[in-house]
């Protein structure tokens, strides 16, 4: 499938606590092409934010990676310097969050917030060598910083600010929800990534700003022909945004593949719960099914396949032994003894 | 129809906004936020209602404002023809009996010093179920919500979200009430735990005969669980309808962009109607249509100046838009 | 309190207690477990287990009267000095009192006005802090009005002049301070029942029916009992300081009754060549006050729930 612009083999970012570890992430492995729109799905507590976070290198203490690699166009992210690795965030991989609010300093101007992204990566080549020389010259400094600040109000735009001169200077409590989130893209896009993390970028905004910020998003993909990772537990946010889905659950992958495959022809059990458990719209004649039981806690996995146990296809094999993931159709991967079924 | 079981009738609930010392010096009159500005509901006993709206639009204060945990700058809430805003305070704590309320957060909402026992316990014991029993009927009310007996004396941080969830539904159920408001109470889980939630509440409203006001942003949800669906823009209700009806015709044109924005797992190419802006704040709403300032109808004009009342154009439907038509063509069915 | 909620206290008797002897021991076990952690803390613990329990028996650890003069062992230098014996290990002071029974009975008088002028001060401090913060307006204005008043007189000279009026005496100067030390327990709890009352379990109480004194001190209190319990802990330091002040400026007991502030004062004009007089009793006062605080800091920690599994 050519070129890949992110390779994931076999990561594992595990937390070390009194009462035990916790496999966040176990062992999983996934590519992102460039250009791609990939969406990563499953409950709170599946691994998808950590797996965001392991990529950008940000897991916080007690959470280590552990093991595995993650390749950006065929440089391993887990092998750099904490130096090296500051190039990669923000320069060549970014992230969004869920709550603008609190990823935005709230005493500095938003204008400020995105010129300082924009210095801090000299605009991705835009200003380089002779120009990094020249900061130490005054004159060549208010020029860098003039060029930082034009540039900020062309990302405002970009994201679709209006009268982006007069916002740059107010504070992020004066900007909505759905406005901040759009600041935190600019702050995003201002190096040109090539690639997007959102970790649940919409979550925290209403459907109908919602609708604006996924439409921005795409946009912003087309022409900068970047990819994105989205993170959410909305099946309906991926179903219209991703081209592929990768499908989470305690830690591992159970299913990958097209938005088609996973939507219309699941094989894994939990995949097909967790369709059947989002109420449709519009139709209220039956009852939604629900998965039983609850995602078991991380530190207490149960042996063999970890959904075993709320799963009613399950057989003592299921128990005993880890299912891999298998590839059953091109580009469609389940994790499931019985998938094939 | 029935005789409704609750009727809202011309609330309203403003706030008068902090002044800073100098405005008070000048005696200023506060500014106010408009949360709830007029609304009219009547709900129906063994009816679900759904109540849809995007954040800060007020449904929550109006929850509030119906069970008397705020109180009403005017207007009415009749409970069986009872006006409640009237009620001494004793009376209201006995009516208190018959209306319930499940909170959005199942962390909040249970106190983490209490166990199990005590927080289904209290409203048992408040309204008279003797002292030896109440351990027993907590337990058959933990039974019934889905939850083992043995969680009696457990606290509320040993619980997953919808565990908790479940318990705070059985200390609604314990004190036998007919009308229940859930604001928000599937929209902090899981997906499939949310579903589980859903199925529970619909198994408790037919067992016990309840009335539920419903209170979600997610049109999906409130499709699932609702006879009928009121919409909610700024303080006021803009569009209530039968729920397929609602869906099928949908004739304000906020209840148009709300219902295109929602992203579906099941039809994904379509017309899509982008909202340009964001919601104005209730504290100075624009006159007339409150709506005016986002509404991407061509024919809007000076004429949505004039405030729209809620006005029915079909069975059981009312919008307030002027340009709503009586009978507004079919969309294309959402669900094959 | 209504009839209704008098039930849910008295239910099945014997159940009830046996359950929550079981839950105050496993909610004991959980505590320890967390303050164990903080090393510096049982240091500080120990520190004032240790105190307690020499001010307690203290007859029985030492021999030697701490109020009789002895005119033939006068400043007498601590054991490990020439001229110094086993018999007095921290030396005499100028009546020939053995200092370490002294700064022992001394420890009596510190931790008694320590403690019982906390405890009231606790629990007054606490039910206006809970009237103030949960019914807010009025009241709580004129609380608060109260409260920035006493603030605006420092602590001591307040409590110096208090006690001028009074007179001296155990009782006056735990009366002295008393008049002050209400305030700090009292502005805490009302700063946590602001953020308590809003909690949507105080609502959820109040939709079920329940009345005001039922949620202020059923639902409200044991969830800010945690952080009273670190303040007053720590408020007890700054009590013995203020007694040791008070005794050291002669306003406090009464000598020949030994406490700390009077030794320190007494040593004073011996400080050159019998250094020992007014520097143990003065160090007496410091481990007091350092294992005080590194406990309040402990059990800060143990006793935060969102810390707890």
């Amino acid at each position: 499938m050519g070129e890949r612009l992110l390779m994931v083999r076999d990561l594992k970012t595990y937390f070390y606590s009194d009462i035990g570890i916790a496999k966040a992430v176990d062992g999983i492995s996934f590519s992102v092409a460039p250009g791609e729109a990939v969406g990563i799905v499953g409950e709170s507590g599946c691994g998808k934010s950590v797996t965001a976070r392991s990529i950008m290198r940000l897991v916080d203490y007690p959470g280590r990676i552990v093991g595995g690699q993650i390749l950006f166009r065929g440089e391993d992210l887990l092998t750099l310097g904490e130096q090296e690795m500051r190039r990669f965030r923000g320069g060549h991989i970014a992230m969004i969050f869920q709550d603008p609010l609190t990823t935005l300093n709230p005493v500095l101007t938003v204008g400020d917030q995105i010129v300082e992204a924009i210095n801090l990566h000299h605009g991705n080549g835009t200003l380089r060598g002779s120009e990094l020389l020249g900061s130490l010259n005054p004159f060549a400094r208010k020029r860098m910083q003039e060029k930082a600040w034009a540039r900020a109000i062309e990302m405002m735009e970009h994201v679709g600010i209006s009268v982006p001169e007069q916002r740059m200077k107010e504070y992020p409590h004066q900007f909505s929800g759905g406005m901040r989130q759009r600041v935190m893209i600019a702050v995003a896009l201002s190096c040109n990534p090539s690639l997007l993390i959102a970790d649940e970028p919409t979550t925290a905004l209403d459907v109908t700003v919602q609708a604006q910020i996924l439409e921005l998003m795409g946009q912003l993909r087309s022409d900068l022909d970047m990819a994105i990772i989205l993170i959410t537990h909305d099946l309906g946010v991926v179903a219209e945004f991703c081209d592929r889905i990768i499908v989470m659950y305690a830690g591992k992958i159970v299913e990958v593949g097209t938005v088609d495959d996973i939507l219309f022809r699941p094989k894994h059990p939990y995949t097909k719960g967790l369709l059947r458990s989002v109420p449709k719209l519009g139709d209220r004649r039956h009852r939604i099914q629900s998965i039983p039981g609850v995602v078991p806690e991380l530190h207490a996995l149960p042996t063999g396949c970890r959904f075993h146990t709320r799963c009613s296809l399950a057989t003592k094999r299921c128990a005993l032994d880890e299912p891999p993931l298998t590839e059953i159709e091109d580009g469609h991967e389940v994790s499931c003894f019985r998938g094939t079924a | 129809m029935d005789r409704p079981l609750v009727q809202v009738r011309d609330l309203k609930v403003h706030f008068p906004m902090k002044r800073s010392f100098k405005e008070r010096l000048r005696k200023k009159t506060p500014t106010m936020l408009y949360a709830v500005d007029g609304v009219n509901l009547d709900i129906y006993p063994g009816e679900t209602l759904g109540l849809v709206g995007e954040s800060g639009c007020g449904k929550s204060t109006l929850a509030r404002a119906i069970l008397r945990l705020c109180e009403p700058t005017s207007g009415q809430v009749l409970f069986e023809g009872k006006d409640i805003c009237q009620l001494p305070a004793k009376e209201m704590r006995a009516q208190r009996k018959e209306m319930q309320l499940i909170f959005q957060d199942p962390y909040a909402s249970l106190n983490p010093r209490r166990t199990v026992e005590e927080i289904v316990g209290l409203p048992l014991a408040l309204h008279g179920t003797p002292p030896g029993q109440v351990r027993s009927r907590v337990k058959a009310l933990l039974k019934r919500v889905g939850l083992h007996e043995s969680h009696v004396d457990r606290f509320p941080h040993q619980f997953s979200g919808g565990q908790r969830q479940r318990i705070v539904i059985a200390r609604a159920l314990a004190v036998k009430p007919r009308f229940i408001i859930a604001d928000e109470a599937v929209s902090a889980l899981d997906v499939s735990i949310q579903a589980q939630i859903i199925n529970l509440l619909q198994e408790l409203q037919q067992d016990f005969n309840l009335t539920y006001l419903f209170i979600t942003h997610d049109l999906s949800v409130v499709s699932y669980v609702s006879d009928r669906i009121a919409v909610m823009y700024l303080g006021q209700i803009v569009e209530l309808a039968e729920t397929q009806r609602l869906f099928d015709r949908p004739m304000h044109p906020y209840t148009k962009a709300l219902l295109s924005a929602i992203p579906r797992v099941d039809k994904r190419t379509r017309e899509r109607i982008i909202l340009r802006g964001s919601v104005p704040t209730p504290i100075n709403p624009p006159p007339g249509c409150r709506f005016y300032s986002r509404c991407f109808l061509p024919q809007k004009s000076p004429y949505c100046l004039i405030p729209p009342r809620l006005r029915q154009v079909g069975e059981d439907h009312y919008v307030a838009c002027h340009y709503a038509v009586a009978e507004p063509p079919l969309l294309e069915r959402g669900v094959g | 309190m209504g009839k209704a909620e008098e039930i849910i206290m008295a239910e099945p008797f014997q159940d009830k207690v046996i359950r929550s002897l079981l839950r105050m021991l496993t909610s004991f076990q959980e505590f320890w477990r967390l303050y164990r952690k903080n090393r510096m803390a049982v240091i500080g613990g120990a520190i004032v287990i240790a105190f307690v329990l020499l001010a307690i028996l203290a007859p029985y650890v030492t021999s030697h009267d701490p109020e009789t003069p002895n005119f033939l062992a006068i400043r007498k230098p601590p054991a490990w000095l020439s001229g110094g014996s086993w018999t007095y290990p921290l030396g005499t002071d100028h009546l020939g009192r053995d200092i370490l029974t002294r700064i022992i009975y001394g420890a009596r008088v510190s931790l008694l006005v320590g403690f019982i002028v906390v405890c009231f001060a606790t629990i007054v401090g606490v039910i206006l802090g809970l009237i103030s913060g949960y019914f807010g307006g009025k009241v709580d204005a004129v609380i608060q009005r109260v409260i920035d008043t006493l603030l605006a007189f420092p602590y001591l000279i307040l409590a110096t002049a208090l006690v001028a009026v009074l007179g001296p005496g155990l009782r006056n100067i735990i009366i002295a301070l008393l008049y002050k030390e209400w305030i700090y327990p009292c502005r805490v709890v009302r700063g946590e029942v602001l953020v308590a009352k809003e909690q949507e379990y105080v609502e959820a109480a109040r939709t079920v029916g329940a009345g005001d004194r039922y949620i202020m001190f059923k639902e409200i209190l044991p969830n800010i009992l945690a952080s009273t319990i670190v303040v007053s802990t720590l408020r007890v330091a700054t009590v013995i300081l203020m007694e040791a002040s008070l005794s050291f400026l002669g306003m406090g007991v009464e000598p020949p009754t030994p406490a700390w502030g009077i030794m320190v004062a007494e040593g004073r004009r011996f400080i050159n060549t019998e250094w020992w007089i007014s520097t143990f009793p003065g160090l007496a006062i410091l481990f007091a006050v350092l294992g005080i605080n590194l406990m309040g800091e402990g059990l800060r920690d143990a006793l935060d729930p969102k810390l707890r599994a």
